[in-house]
């Protein structure tokens, strides 16, 4: 007796419970009619690499999608290696689900080229739109989302985290209409300049459901509370900017104002602050589990002062101004925290402004049972620390360490980290995402290519002695989905050697490495389905082949060569002739 | 209903019976979790088409539920061999459809 004769309805219910992309393409494979099923009850796709399948696909395969996530550039665009002009442009899918799509209601973009027209576009013909998500995104200004606020009858969320908006008007958010009460999240942190006030607060007042409100720098502090008595149901809030005149009134109208907000759970903003304005929040500290403290330019006292209120903390970033004494106290308050980020306030300083060392990464591995995710930012690592580390959390999923200095050794030893980056990896048997710095030898990715059997996405950079380090990554890995390099005598032999990998991977990034342009030519001709694309800003690549390409970018495809490329990238395809843009 | 033209899944549903009724009796989100564990796979199947036979929604959302954490962070050929199936996808076919990067 066969499960697949299992009534259609039946498995389809079976289905709705699987969520995960993993899970559901499994599922596709495992006969015709599963296929068919899956196909039609799938109502989620992501897309890690817009360039990997074309929008027409997505739609043929999976006709009743409501929800679209797309990504664009490379995670290495964030470091301005990207570029202008690469790509990454959303048109052709926002023009293809206008017609295949029309009851499309969320789309969420991670580095994209988005323009006005899109904007425009989406709001003129998705009619059941909810919820729009522009992530690192840039293209686009305040008319696209004009247009989104006028014509988007029942819009849920539009977060513009991180995004790169011009901003000719500031009038936009009074295009919302009257009718319009549906919000529950709303993220304009990013945007340059002032919005009106009085658009702002009509629409928070007829929104009843709105949960999340990120504000920019430009809502000053002193219509903070104003704001936040129309709102307390909201559980996110992101301040504006967090500095005024120290006035008595403005203090008890601001704590009152907090106080009142039961839900909150979320708290980020706080540019320009003003010590003497914290306790205005100590009311909402004790429900707090995320706390986003990345634009606070406060110092480690007024730090340790807020963050010992906060027992329920799960996530925390913040600026390296916590110091190691602030991170300790972290770690004695907090024992639910499961991500820490601590970020440089002077990455390009030549000496540390801070007493932050390894010291407080330590602590907090030891006092935080749950920690699984972090990102840190200091000047100094020891092989001793990474071990301890290691040892106190193997359950860490995400750990990228950015030491300042490149090739920094282990300061105790002046040795390179490639024993500690290796506890990490041979500890933590669930690591996802890992990123090096420090001194590294290719014995750090032999350890890697040994243990880290989960990792998905690693990054390097100034690491390593030879091709043999590449090699360890890419034989050994098995669960590799994205590499990125820069800096490394990584070249030909490698990349050759595990051609086929590739096509297991979403993208690989080398820039400024060893790989000669005959290399991926080769690479190109051998390999149909994955596209080798070369960045190079000062002329076709082939013209100097005795140099080292300076970017490149090579992703699997079932699409082929792309039709959007500007004149820097070269596609070193099949035809092994250099593609004229 | 198509899966009750079968003879045989009559037959086998019987033993199941005292289970669901057990269900039906004593429902209630504690006692949801029990019935699911140490249940085979054919054990949980025969549940399954009573259920949506009976038409019991809660049973039926239950292990349909079930089913699904059975079949989650599994591999494709886990789940053929798990559910007998055998794969009527052609080799390339199969290759063309892994190759799609919908992740």
């Amino acid at each position: 007796m066969s499960y697949s004769s299992l009534p259609e309805d039946v498995l389809e219910h079976v289905f709705s419970f699987v969520q995960s992309d993993k899970d559901r393409n499994v599922i596709s494979l495992v006969c015709k009619s599963w296929y068919e099923i899956e196909r039609w009850c799938r109502r989620r796709i992501f897309v890690g690499n817009c360039y990997a399948v074309s929008p027409r696909m997505a739609i043929r395969r999976f006709p009743e999608v409501r929800s679209v996530e797309l990504k664009g550039k490379p995670h290495f665009a964030d470091f301005n290696l990207v570029p202008e002009g690469w790509g990454g442009y959303v048109y052709p899918w926002i023009r293809a689900m206008a017609g295949g799509y029309p009851w499309l209601e969320e789309l969420k973009l991670k580095r994209m080229v988005v323009t006005d027209e899109s904007l425009e576009l989406i709001a003129k013909s998705l009619k059941n739109f909810k919820v729009l998500v522009l992530s690192s995104c840039e293209g686009f200004s305040t008319h696209g989302l004009a247009a989104i606020a006028a014509d988007c009858k029942n819009l849920k969320e539009l977060d513009l985290w991180e995004s790169d908006v011009e901003d000719p008007s500031g009038n936009w958010l009074s295009k919302f209409p009257d009718t319009c009460t549906s919000l529950v999240s709303l993220n304009i942190a990013c945007l340059g300049s002032e919005v009106s006030f009085s658009a702002l607060e009509r629409l928070v007042v007829r929104c009843p459901n709105l949960r999340t409100l990120r504000l920019n720098r430009a809502v000053p502090l002193e219509k903070l509370a104003h704001l936040l008595r129309q709102a307390p149901q909201l559980v996110e809030l992101g301040t504006g900017t967090y500095s005024a005149d120290l006035r008595p009134d403005i203090f008890s109208n601001l704590a009152g104002a907090f106080s009142g907000c039961k839900e909150l759970k979320s708290l980020s903003g706080f540019w320009d602050v003003v010590p003497a304005y914290l306790p205005a929040v100590y009311s909402v500290c004790s429900g707090l589990t995320t706390l986003n403290l990345s634009y606070a330019t406060i110092q480690s006292p007024d730090l340790i002062k807020l963050v010992s209120q906060c027992p329920k903390l799960q996530c925390l970033w913040v600026l390296d101004y916590i110091e190691d004494s602030g991170l300790e106290a972290l770690a004695a308050t907090c024992k639910d925290l499961r991500e820490l980020r601590v970020f440089p306030s002077e990455p390009f300083g030549d000496e540390p402004n801070v007493s932050l060392t390894e010291q407080g990464l330590v602590l907090v591995s030891e006092g935080c049972p749950k920690l699984e995710s972090v990102l840190y930012f200091c000047r100094r690592m020891s092989n001793d620390a990474l071990v301890t580390i290691a040892k106190n959390r193997p359950s860490m999923i995400r750990f990228r360490l950015c030491i300042i200095d490149p090739q920094t050794p282990d300061y105790l030893t002046l040795e390179p980290l490639d024993v500690g980056f290796g506890a990490i990896v041979q500890h933590c048997k669930d690591l996802r995402r890992l990123s090096l710095s420090g001194l590294l030898t290719d014995r750090v990715f032999e350890y890697i290519g040994t243990y880290a059997k989960k990792l998905e996405m690693l990054s390097v950079a100034f690491a390593g002695e030879s091709d043999l380090g590449l090699h360890h990554v890419l034989s050994g890995c098995d669960s590799l989905r994205k590499l990125e390099i820069m800096d490394c005598p990584f070249g030909d032999k490698a990349l050759l050697a595990n051609a086929a990998k590739l096509e297991t991977m979403r993208s690989l990034w080398m820039s400024s490495c060893s790989v000669s342009f005959e290399a991926c030519k080769l690479l190109g001709q051998k390999m149909p389905r994955l596209n080798v694309e070369v960045i190079d800003e000062s002329g076709p690549p082939d013209s100097r082949p005795e140099l080292p390409v300076k970017k490149l970018y090579i992703y699997r495809t079932v699409t082929g060569r792309r039709i959007d490329m500007p004149g820097f990238v070269w596609n070193v395809g099949e035809d092994s002739a250099l593609r004229l843009s | 209903h198509s899966s009750m033209s079968d003879d045989t899944s009559e037959d086998m549903v019987v033993p199941q019976l005292p289970y669901i009724i057990k269900f039906c009796k004593a429902h209630g989100v504690s006692k949801e979790n029990e019935f699911g564990k140490g249940k085979s796979n054919d054990e949980l199947k025969e549940m399954l088409l009573v259920a949506n036979y009976l038409n019991i929604k809660e049973m039926l959302d239950y292990l349909t539920k079930t089913l699904a954490n059975r079949i989650k962070n599994k591999s494709v050929e886990y789940i053929r061999k798990f559910f007998g199936i055998q794969t009527n996808f052609m080799p390339e076919e199969e290759e063309a459809t892994r190759k799609e990067s919908f992740d």
